[in-house]
């Protein structure tokens, strides 16, 4: 809780934190003092000049001294004027100058409308124009799928690069030239090489860097229907907003959310939502006719009487598979439709246990779970078995804003506030908070670690029980690396451990979870985050019994198979070989499949129904920290689509929503709380999806039909599919008004901020008042457990150990239909050092085998020498589908090892 | 006042600048007295040497004649300051008229040194620089034997004349733009980077460069220190002729009979400067007005000659002493054209970082331009004094911007006519043959 | 107009030992890499006559820098030459002291005599034309620097011994 101060604005008192900036206090106090370099996230640094206001002395200064508020922090009974006459010429000859060289082309530039210049223009005053001279101009470069670069536009206000070089370490966009002639781009044309690239469209206040995939499908920001929304495409659960209009999904938006993504999203969810409109997605019921090889449509009715069929043959046994990238709502209808002997999770037995291990330490109470801003505000994080910056790209982001902590705390004893972003740089330089990272290989968090001990995974295991038992007090047997971990541990206030199930090593992620709850001990405010591998991983996992997994499935398919089995949203190709899935799949009589879109299940279906993506229903889904959060669809469903949950209702009696709630209740007590999601869908006014000024209502369906249609109802929740209802902006009054109203936010604006900048003009108590979010785990219950020790000595010594290798753009099954992501993941290569090439007499590029019980592969290698010896990096897709006793081979030399 | 009292120079800056060639070694340097300031410096203690500083009133001589001990107090001090300090001589003169540092520099390359490694002494510091421009290729190369010649001697390097002292210097030498004069560009200059100034707080003495104290200073203000130390404060306090302590190296350039640099005491009246050492204006010509300080200073008239070269007395009339080079605007050259070619400079010279100078400064250019080739309007006069305003001092991110409005806001005042004439006439009543060689649209 | 899909250039060239040698004292000097790219642009272009994207790239590699940063302040400082300049590069005077004693006239019979405009090459490739403001010799204005040599007090009719003069002193 910070103290307040007092400051007269125009002769009125405010009170206000006492840690913020002027221009802060100003903004959150609805004043609308114009800016553009200052950002919330990235702090101060008083190069554009925009929001200068007058500062006095005191009553008696009439003269007073013009000041920038950025750069000013709020002290007690400073006295300041937003109105002064002079501050509002200096403002208005700033904007003016700063347009001299912009070009006028707000009617074909994708920013207008939701562009930050349009708005501080028109606040400052400027609307003529005196200069005479000519602009100057710049040729612009391609930096890849994601984004438009037109310089011509550019005001030079240097958030570009200090987002992408400051607060994300981007190397290859930078500032060139100098005076009214600089130039930010890359040194050459060329893909833009940082994950969180996709942010500059919203970080740049005009239409330099624009959202390229949204330029192909372009519909000004009025136009369209948006809704609030978690992005899907991996474990952390960011807060987005999903805009659409005809159908289809233009543009995903960051939507702030305190705790978990802030300002940004990784590029991965900002443009992997591309199989919503993909050509393959399934809007039609499939029925498949065997005897005629032939593909029938159904209409509803059909399908249900099919499935119902099915459902009630004699003798029928009908199993059941949910998925991790499906809502709670959906697999709680699959799992009462089955059973929960028959329900399993779409997920192999590795990950089952990885994740089951979790639950139960989570609920034990045994750790602090984490969410991102508590990593952001870490003092030293450790990062285990985990490629973090590829799995869950925007916790690595948190994780690198953590390392500054150190400079933070240095540069306090200056007298320099945390938002003094350029002071600070200057007296942190070197300092950084301790990230010590033990993985495989170096990762892209390298350049800010203290340490990449890039070692095996039993090598790895053996640090971290040499660290365990330096913790617990026990000196012996410790190298000096273990001890300096474990000091570097204790020396911090808030240690954070952090690591994932992407190395599918249970026994890493014991030893992790029984450090931090030693650290728990020792550090009441230490800390513990895992990544999991899809977006309701966690979800999934609380409705799984032990046993109810791919593998265990797959077996039993073999012993006894079912004679239905509803497949939903899982492609079981990507867990195991071709040959072998389609073995079992020929042995089950009946299989119906709910999917989004056309994948190699999909194939071997009998019944095709086709699913909602995440944009056309309304769902739940649990984050790795365990924050259930609740999310609105922003179309109906397209066509024949329905929610899965809704094409089951017919069948396990959970006919509405009310019981569908009470059902998931019942399946875990940490799900009680989620009933308050069925409860805000109701309620007491509506709230529009669209804007007021949103257009052609009237015209869209002008070449069917000459009438106007009525809009689609959205019948589960208050929000419209319209513009009627309550605007996007925040209902809350400055003086606490009796009538707090807090609404599922569907937008940002605010009066006169049109762009993505009005989240600024929130009060700053505001926070993150939103009732979208709950977490599951709480400290009041604790389920006693004891977290298995992992010993060594069960692990067979091996000369090569073969790690999966994930990247962004590959490891999301949906995220890659996105074209952008497909030109830009990886070619699949096997990678080794030098030193292992050599072990195998091979070249690079030269092809390596990898063979195993169930399955094989042969790719082409290459080499990175900061993968550690012994140690064969293969991607992430061809891991996960190998059985057991893997071995790899050149065709020189075979090398041996197991898994 | 008998300023010659026990021999105490009255030019102390160019007594070292004598007809023999190699003036500027370290024989001829020491012969005429040099490093008795260093060894005098040594046998006291640091502290007390800073007092001696503060006492003597030194400002500094790179244009803003900020005090310099008061600058230098600001540097932590005992055994826990952070190390390594930094002592950095500014040598990148550019300014527009300024060419006193470069006399300094290529004549009395030791005297820079001493006064270097005094300040080193004085302030604990570790390392020295010095920041030079590329082109004082003379100079750069004189100092580069200059500085061997003090390692060798045991002026430099460890335990420098047994005082336990340690003190190295480096010379660096600049890639061009004025704008690594301004001591925090400069400072991100040495660190490999862009010359963008920084903002302050945190100032340059706690946090400099590589985030450790560190003290920029121009050429002449080192240059006065050694004397400073050997003569006494006193003695420096007594060579001004106003409020103002010691000499200063003073310039005068453009149509007067005898260009050149003299050292005079502070407080010289300019008038006497520009009359008596610089032969008043050739034949032919007449005085219109002069830019005290160099480039980046306002007008003032004959009728300011009585004011002294005192900075709060030349303050008082609304200019600044600057770098204490004059240049004369005659009544054949026009004002217009003069200023659009200051107003050119600083906009090319702009780093690019904040908005009144980088999109201002062109603007201002590009008004000046039109009006000098007879296309301008009276609306634009008006303009160019709403820009004047815009880049006032505080109103930007660091001091070039409202140096490069200084001639032009004095100009607009002093010279209006000139400025309606050539919008009543469309045309420039004193261009026939010379136009603009570098349009500004490039 | 947008430069689509344009291939890196991967050309390198090899830096000579001198350079390398060069590079490696200041590389010593410094306490971070970072603080010896301008120092080290120079010497690249002491070498060279200028710093082309390949010899950049090339040093880039080798003190372990990224190319944008050593790009961007190269570009910065207007006396690191990022396009290729004659034998001899030009420096005349275009500062206000100069041009109050005739520099304006001076630049133009050079420009004339070279037939070149600020900022070009002649065609022998002996002589690029780039002004400077403020040499630092106001007394003697107007003056022009070119090949390490500081030029005073010019005027129209020794402009030609001066320009011979050069053309001798760098022909090899």
């Amino acid at each position: 809780m910070t103290n307040k101060v007092t400051i007269y604005i125009d002769d009125l008192p405010y009170q206000v934190p006492d840690d913020i900036n002027l221009l802060q206090a100003c903004l959150s106090l609805n004043i609308d003092v114009p800016y553009f370099c200052w950002h919330p996230a990235m702090g101060s640094v008083g190069a554009c000049r925009q929001c200068a206001v007058m500062q006095f002395q005191n009553e008696e200064d009439i003269r007073g001294r013009l000041v920038m508020s950025c750069m000013t922090p709020v002290t007690e009974g400073m006295r300041i004027s937003f109105k002064n006459e002079k501050a509002h010429t200096f403002r208005q000859t700033n904007i003016e100058a700063i347009m001299t060289n912009h070009p006028h082309d707000c009617p074909v530039c994708e920013e207008g409308g939701d562009c930050h210049l349009q708005d501080m223009t028109l606040l400052s005053g400027h609307i003529k124009r005196r200069y005479p001279g000519t602009k100057r101009t710049h040729n612009n470069q391609y930096l890849g799928p994601f984004l438009n670069h037109e310089m011509n536009r550019c005001i030079g206000c240097y958030r570009c690069i200090r987002f992408y070089r400051d607060y994300c370490g981007g190397k290859d966009l930078n500032v060139f030239s100098s005076k009214n002639n600089i130039y930010f781009g890359r040194a050459e044309s060329g893909n833009l090489e940082n994950e969180f690239s996709g942010n500059l469209a919203e970080v740049c206040p005009t239409g330099v860097f624009t959202d390229k995939p949204f330029s192909k499908h372009y519909i000004r920001k009025w136009d369209l229907q948006s809704s609030p929304s978690i992005c899907t495409h991996c474990s952390v659960g960011c807060n987005i907003y999903t805009t659409e209009r005809g159908g289809i999904i233009r543009k995903i938006n960051n939507r702030f959310n305190d705790d978990i993504n802030g300002h940004f999203l990784c590029d991965r969810g900002r443009f992997g939502y591309q199989h919503i409109n993909h050509e393959n997605k399934l809007t039609q019921v499939w029925s498949r006719d065997h005897q005629s090889q032939k593909t029938h449509i159904l209409d509803d009715n059909q399908a249900h009487i099919q499935l119902t069929q099915w459902l009630h043959e004699p003798d029928a046994k009908i199993f059941g598979i949910g998925s991790s990238r499906s809502s709670i709502e959906n697999n709680a209808a699959l799992h009462k439709l089955v059973g929960k002997n028959n329900f399993y999770a779409g997920m192999p037995a590795n990950e089952i246990n990885q994740l089951t291990l979790l639950i139960n330490t989570y609920e034990s109470n045994q750790i602090n779970l984490l969410s991102l801003k508590d990593i952001e505000q870490a003092d030293t994080v450790l990062l285990v078995g985990e490629d973090i910056t590829q799995t869950a790209p925007r916790v690595a982001l948190s994780i690198r804003q953590m390392t500054k902590n150190a400079g933070i705390n240095k540069a306090a004893k200056f007298g320099i506030k945390p938002w003094q972003d350029e002071a600070l740089r200057n007296i942190t330089q070197d300092t950084k908070s301790p990230l010590i990272i033990i993985n495989t290989h170096d990762t892209q968090l390298a350049d800010v670690a203290k340490q990449n001990l890039n070692l095996t995974p039993n090598k790895q295991l053996e640090l971290l029980l040499e660290i365990e038992t330096y913790l617990s007090d026990d000196t012996s047997h410790c190298s000096e690396l273990a001890v300096a971990i474990a000091s570097d541990l204790l020396n911090a206030n808030s240690p954070a451990v952090i690591t994932g199930t992407h190395s599918f090593d249970i026994a890493l992620l014991s030893a992790c979870l029984r450090i931090s709850a030693i650290l728990k001990i020792l550090k009441p405010n230490s800390g513990f985050y895992c990544a999991s591998s899809a977006v309701n991983t966690l979800g999934l996992s609380l409705l799984c019994e032990p046993e109810q997994d791919l593998n265990h499935l797959i077996q039993n398919i073999s012993s006894n198979p079912p004679s239905l089995l509803i497949i939903m949203e899982t492609d079981l190709y990507r867990y195991f070989s071709d040959k072998k899935i389609s073995n079992y799949l020929d042995k089950i009589k009946h299989i119906v499949v709910i999917e989004q879109i056309i994948t190699d299940t999909v194939t071997m279906a009998d019944l095709v129904l086709p699913a909602t993506s995440f944009s056309e229903q309304n769902s739940t889904w649990i984050n790795n920290e365990g924050t259930a959060q609740h999310a609105y669809g922003v179309m109906p469903p397209n066509d024949m689509r329905q929610t899965p949950y809704k094409w089951l209702a017919q069948h396990n009696s959970l006919s509405d929503d009310h019981k569908l709630y009470l059902y998931v209740q019942s399946l875990d007590s940490l799900l009680q709380p989620l009933s308050q999601f069925e409860s805000i869908n109701k309620s007491d006014f509506p709230i529009a999806r669209q804007s007021l000024r949103s257009s052609a209502r009237t015209a869209f369906f002008a070449n069917i039909d000459v009438k106007e249609y009525a809009p689609k109802c959205d019948e589960e929740t208050n929000l419209t599919y319209s513009m009627e209802g309550v605007s996007a902006f925040r209902q809350k009054t400055l003086d606490d008004s009796h009538h707090k109203i807090t609404t599922p936010v569907t937008g940002v604006w605010s009066p006169k901020w049109n762009s993505n900048q009005a989240i600024n003009k929130t009060p700053l108590e505001d926070n993150n008042n939103s009732n979208l979010a709950l977490k599951i785990f709480n400290t009041s219950s604790t389920m006693p457990f004891e977290i298995p020790s992992a010993g060594i000595e069960k692990r067979s010594l091996s000369t090569i150990t073969v790690c999966p290798q994930h990247h962004i753009y590959i490891n999301d099954e949906l995220a890659s239909y996105s074209s952008g992501i497909q030109e830009l993941a990886p070619k699949p290569l096997i990678y080794i050092n030098k030193k292992q090439a050599e072990n195998l007499s091979i070249l690079p590029s030269e092809n390596l085998t990898v063979i195993s019980d169930d399955y094989q592969f042969t790719l082409p290698c290459k080499i990175n020498n900061t993968i550690a010896d012994n140690v064969v990096l293969v991607p992430f897709k061809e891991f996960i589908r190998l059985g057991k006793n893997v071995q790899v081979s050149s065709s020189n030399k075979v090398g041996e090892y197991n898994e | 006042m008998n300023r010659e009292e026990n021999n105490f120079p009255t030019h102390p800056l160019t007594r070292f600048i004598t007809d023999n060639e190699n003036c500027w070694q370290l024989n001829q340097y020491q012969s005429l007295g040099g490093y008795d300031g260093l060894k005098q410096a040594l046998t006291v203690s640091g502290p007390a040497v800073l007092d001696e500083i503060k006492e003597s009133n030194l400002r500094g001589r790179g244009g803003a004649g900020f005090p310099t001990g008061l600058k230098w107090s600001f540097v932590p001090q005992g055994d826990d300051a952070p190390h390594p300090k930094y002592m950095i001589v500014n040598a990148d003169e550019m300014e527009p008229g300024a060419f006193k540092d470069r006399m300094l520099l290529e004549k009395t390359p030791h005297q820079i040194i001493e006064g270097l490694i005094i300040g080193g002494y004085t302030l604990d510091a570790d390392i020295g620089y010095i920041f030079i421009r590329g082109d004082y290729y003379t100079a750069i190369k004189h100092i580069e034997i200059a500085l061997k010649e003090c390692y060798d001697n045991n002026l430099l390097g460890k335990n420098i004349l047994g005082s336990g002292f340690n003190f190295e210097i480096h010379i660096h030498t600049s890639a061009g733009r004025y704008i690594c004069g301004e001591e925090t560009a400069l400072i991100n200059s040495l660190e490999g980077k862009r010359a963008n100034p920084r903002a302050k707080p945190p100032f340059p003495q706690v946090a400099g460069l590589w985030g450790k104290p560190t003290i920029v200073n121009n050429v002449e203000t080192y240059c006065n220190l050694p004397h400073i130390i050997n003569f006494g404060s006193a003695w420096f306090k007594s060579l001004g002729r106003f409020k103002d302590s010691g000499t200063k190296i003073f310039g005068v350039s453009g149509k007067v009979k005898m260009p050149g640099l003299w050292e005079l005491p502070m407080g010289t009246p300019i008038g006497e400067i520009i009359q008596n050492y610089a032969g008043g204006m050739c034949d032919g010509y007449k005085l219109k007005g002069y830019l005290p300080g160099g480039g980046s200073t306002d007008f003032l008239l004959e009728k300011h000659f009585d004011t002294p070269m005192d900075y709060d007395e030349i303050g008082k009339q609304r200019s600044r002493m600057g770098t204490g080079t004059i240049i004369i605007l005659d009544d054949k050259y026009c004002p217009v054209a003069m200023v659009l070619n200051l107003v050119k400079f600083f906009a090319q010279e702009s780093c690019g970082w904040c908005t009144p100078c980088r999109d201002g400064l062109p603007w201002a250019a590009v008004l000046l331009e039109k009006i000098e080739q007879g296309k301008g309007e009276l609306a634009d006069i008006q303009q160019l004094e709403d820009l004047c305003k815009f880049a006032a001092p505080g109103n930007t991110f660091c001091a070039l911007a409202p140096g490069a409005v200084e001639p032009l806001q004095s100009a607009l005042n002093f010279f209006r006519e000139d400025f309606e004439q050539h919008i009543e006439q469309q045309s420039c009543p004193y261009c026939d043959i010379k136009h603009a060689e570098d349009k500004y649209d490039k | 107009m947008t430069l689509q899909n344009e291939i890196p250039t991967n050309e390198q060239v090899e830096l000579s030992d001198v350079e390398k040698a060069q590079i490696d004292k200041l590389l010593r000097e410094t306490p971070h890499t970072s603080g010896a790219s301008i120092d080290a642009l120079k010497i690249i272009q002491n070498h060279r006559g200028w710093v082309s994207d390949a010899s950049l790239l090339s040093l880039s590699v080798y003190i372990d820098l990224p190319l944008s940063d050593l790009d961007s302040v190269a570009t910065f400082y207007n006396l690191i030459f990022r396009q290729p300049v004659g034998k001899v590069v030009l420096h005349p005077c275009d500062g206000i002291s100069c041009d109050l004693m005739g520099g304006a006239k001076i630049r133009k019979c050079l420009s004339d005599q070279l037939e070149i405009n600020n900022g070009q090459t002649t065609k022998d490739n002996q002589f690029t034309l780039i002004s400077l403001p403020c040499l630092g010799a106001c007394d003697k204005a107007p003056v022009m620097i070119a090949h390490e040599t500081l030029f005073e007090l010019i005027q129209e009719d020794n402009l030609p011994v001066i320009i011979n003069g050069l053309k001798e002193a760098t022909a090899k």
